[in-house]
């Protein structure tokens, strides 16, 4: 049982956080590839500005791994 | 690598700037600096370029010939350009009869076995008869058309008519023949005008014919037409293939006196000379003083201009190993290094494809990445973008297979399982994670702190006082934070525990104080964003960890069921991962060095350096070539000068 909640807690914090990220992609994505259909110079600046949410996964997969290892391992 | 530039100013007998122009030109060492607003191609110049380039997209481009006045341009412009319209329409017009005859075909023949003795009358035997025949082709998207025709033909003709239509498929045309006393024909024409029946005629070139003749007729049309294409292709190609040559030769020297016309207007003129400006790498400009001495005689003065590193608008002219070149590419996908940044590209190329190995590390995929890598190399120019996608793939592969070994990777868990070992730690063990992330961690603390380096680096040779305080404070917390870390998790000895400290207060200290008057607010923020930015190094270990886990999951289906279709599984989720591991890996190996690398000490923004001539060839600076280039333009025609100051 409760190894079953520390796996939850684990898959929440990742799948949460990518929710986030999609969301913040979406939006930014959606507006970047408007500037880059103007201006095609743009596109290396529009990747950053698209790879930029990700930082949230990423976190959350810190805290995910923070939860596997220091509760899981008991 | 930056290569230093040189300002020079040329200054000659004005009725002589072509011929400077055209020896820069040849040269393409030479930028010219716009003294005065840079004026545009002349009308009449642009005009002949677009029309002789309209026409060379016809021809074959590879053949060679001799350059055109433009007065002989102009006559065999005007000679070619009615002849290749109308066999350009003609080619239109088969096309379009390519795309319409199977619809009317299908739609009509379907008719044929409903009205088979109707279908071999022609319209003289109808005649004949009283009647008249109509084959109609109808668009009738939403099945409603046909129906609401046949009610209003009902109304009216009564039942002195015959009307038969193929079976109705959404999105198909509807054949339908219509069989009608002579004198009804007006009122029906009406009707359909009238009722705005979307009517897909059956062509002229078919009228009076039967049903069955008209199908006939058309079939041997459709084939026909492949013969009638190449007929005019090949017509076309004898018309422009003879002065192909000539028009490629024309055309290069068109664009070159372009170029020059557009230079010349940015010289500074007066009635009887010119000033140009000139950016020139620093250590060839005795090659660019002899060049115009050479041309001009005694009629030319050049002068170095000592300008510094301050000048705004200053290009930047990169020189890096022909191995990098796709990687300044990758540079410049962000933004070109301004005057007084670092260039980037020889550590990208090092780093970025470390990173796509530590994240992909797998024997198996490493070696299919080389030999797609191998094979791209072999069947596209080494210096075309496919063949410089293939370079780094060839060096991301070498790094995957190396870091294959080190995880005992080999098509994910399948190495491990047949007993390859793991030269570090395998990435799929359940021990695996606290390493991997510790490794991703490391490798982020490191590659930050080069960033931060560099830019105290920069910051110093820029004297921006603030900067170098931000970033030493950033380097002297995270090294303190580090120390911190070790102490208390890996085991370093009490003594790192106190320079530890020092090294975090002082950096705290420094960094907000660097900030000024907001620094309590800002610089613990700048802080975090650097903290945020070793963080986001784990992503190495999740992407990595997403792959070894795809493989797995690859290997345990592929190990059901039958082995055939377990072996077709294996291979289509092997080969998902693969074309992932080839894309996703890059983008977040990008990722890091645009945002949390080049963040600590690139300001971009530059302009790439673009020497006369250079449209036509690259430079050979650029290139490192150091032999003279061969003059790339044929008989420059003169450029008149503009108008004086």
């Amino acid at each position: 049982m409760e190894l079953g909640l520390i796996a939850l807690a684990a898959g929440l914090a990742v799948g949460l956080s990518a929710l986030a990220t999609g969301y913040a992609q979406a939006r930014i994505g959606a507006a970047a590839m408007g500037a880059v259909a103007e201006k095609p110079e743009l596109t290396g600046r529009a990747i950053l500005l698209v790879a930029i949410p990700e930082t949230l996964v990423i976190l959350g997969f810190a805290v995910s791994a923070m939860i596997i290892l220091l509760l899981g391992g008991k | 690598m930056m290569v230093r530039l040189t300002q020079l100013e040329v200054v000659g007998l004005r009725p002589r700037l072509d011929d400077a122009l055209t020896a820069l030109q040849e040269l393409r060492l030479a930028e010219v600096v716009a003294i005065v607003d840079p004026g545009e191609t002349p009308p009449d110049l642009a005009d002949l370029i677009a029309r002789a380039d309209a026409m060379l997209e016809l021809v074959d481009q590879s053949a060679t010939g001799t350059v055109l006045s433009d007065t002989a341009l102009q006559a065999t412009l005007d000679h070619l350009e009615p002849q290749v319209a109308k066999l350009l329409a003609e080619e239109e017009e088969l096309r379009a009869e390519v795309e319409a005859l199977p619809r009317s075909i299908d739609a009509l023949d379907a008719l044929q076995p409903l009205v088979p003795e109707l279908g071999r009358l022609d319209d003289r035997q109808l005649a004949n008869l009283g009647l008249a025949s109509m084959a109609l082709v109808l668009d009738d998207p939403d099945l409603r058309v046909v129906p609401e025709l046949t009610r209003q033909l009902a109304e009216l003709l009564g039942r002195g008519h015959l009307m038969v239509t193929s079976a109705a498929m959404p999105g198909s045309p509807v054949g339908c023949l219509l069989v009608l006393r002579r004198g009804d024909l007006p009122d029906v024409h009406a009707l359909l005008g009238t009722e705005r029946i979307v009517e897909v005629g059956v062509p002229a070139a078919y009228a009076g014919k039967s049903l069955r003749a008209t199908v006939e007729a058309m079939r041997d049309r459709l084939a026909a037409l492949p013969g009638e294409g190449d007929r005019v292709q090949a017509e076309l190609a004898a018309t422009v293939n003879p002065v192909a040559g000539s028009l490629q030769a024309t055309i290069a020297a068109l664009r070159a006196r372009a170029e020059r016309a557009v230079a010349a207007t940015q010289a500074d003129l007066s009635s009887r000379t010119f000033v140009l400006r000139l950016w020139v790498p620093a250590k060839q400009t005795v090659r660019v003083e002899q060049a115009l001495t050479a041309r001009l005689g005694q009629s030319v003065a050049v002068e170095r201009l000592d300008t510094g590193e301050s000048v705004e608008d200053q290009p930047v002219l990169l020189r890096n190993r022909p191995g990098w070149q796709p990687f300044q590419q990758l540079v410049g996908l962000l933004s070109w290094p301004a005057r007084g940044d670092l260039d980037p590209t020889g550590l990208t190329a090092l780093v970025l494809p470390i990173f796509f190995g530590v994240m992909v590390g797998d024997v198996v995929y490493g070696a299919l990445l080389l030999a797609a890598a191998w094979w791209l190399r072999s069947h596209w120019a080494k210096k075309s973008t496919i063949g410089e996608v293939g370079r780094v793939m060839m060096l991301g592969g070498a790094w995957t297979v190396l870091f294959g070994v080190l995880y005992g990777e080999a098509l994910g868990s399948l190495g491990h399982s047949i007993g390859m070992p793991a030269l570090w730690f395998y990435r799929g063990g359940p021990t695996a994670l606290q390493p991997l992330l510790l490794f991703a961690l490391a490798i982020g603390l490191v590659h930050v702190a080069l960033g931060l380096l560099l830019g105290v680096w920069t910051a110093a040779r820029g004297h921006h006082r603030r900067h170098l305080a931000s970033k030493l404070g950033t380097l002297l917390v995270l090294a303190g934070l580090f120390g911190l870390a070790g102490v208390t998790a890996a085991g370093f000895p009490a003594q790192v525990l106190t320079p530890a400290v020092a090294a975090l207060v002082v950096g705290v200290v420094v960094a907000c104080v660097s900030q000024g008057a907001l620094g309590l607010l800002l610089g613990p923020l700048d802080l975090l964003g650097a903290l945020g930015n070793v963080l986001s190094y784990l992503r190495l270990a999740a992407v990595g960890l997403a792959s070894t886990y795809l493989a797995e999951v690859a290997n345990q289906l592929g190990a059901r069921g039958p082995l055939l279709l377990g072996l077709l599984v294996a291979t289509l989720f092997h080969a998902l991962n693969l074309a992932l591991a080839a894309f996703s890996p890059t983008i977040q190996a990008l990722r890091l060095h645009y945002v949390e690398f080049y963040g600590q000490f690139y300001e971009g923004g530059g302009r790439l350096f673009a020497p006369l001539g250079g449209s036509v060839a690259p430079s050979p600076e650029s290139e490192g070539v150091a032999a003279l280039p061969t003059p790339a333009i044929n008989a420059p025609e003169p450029v008149p000068a503009g108008s004086s100051v």
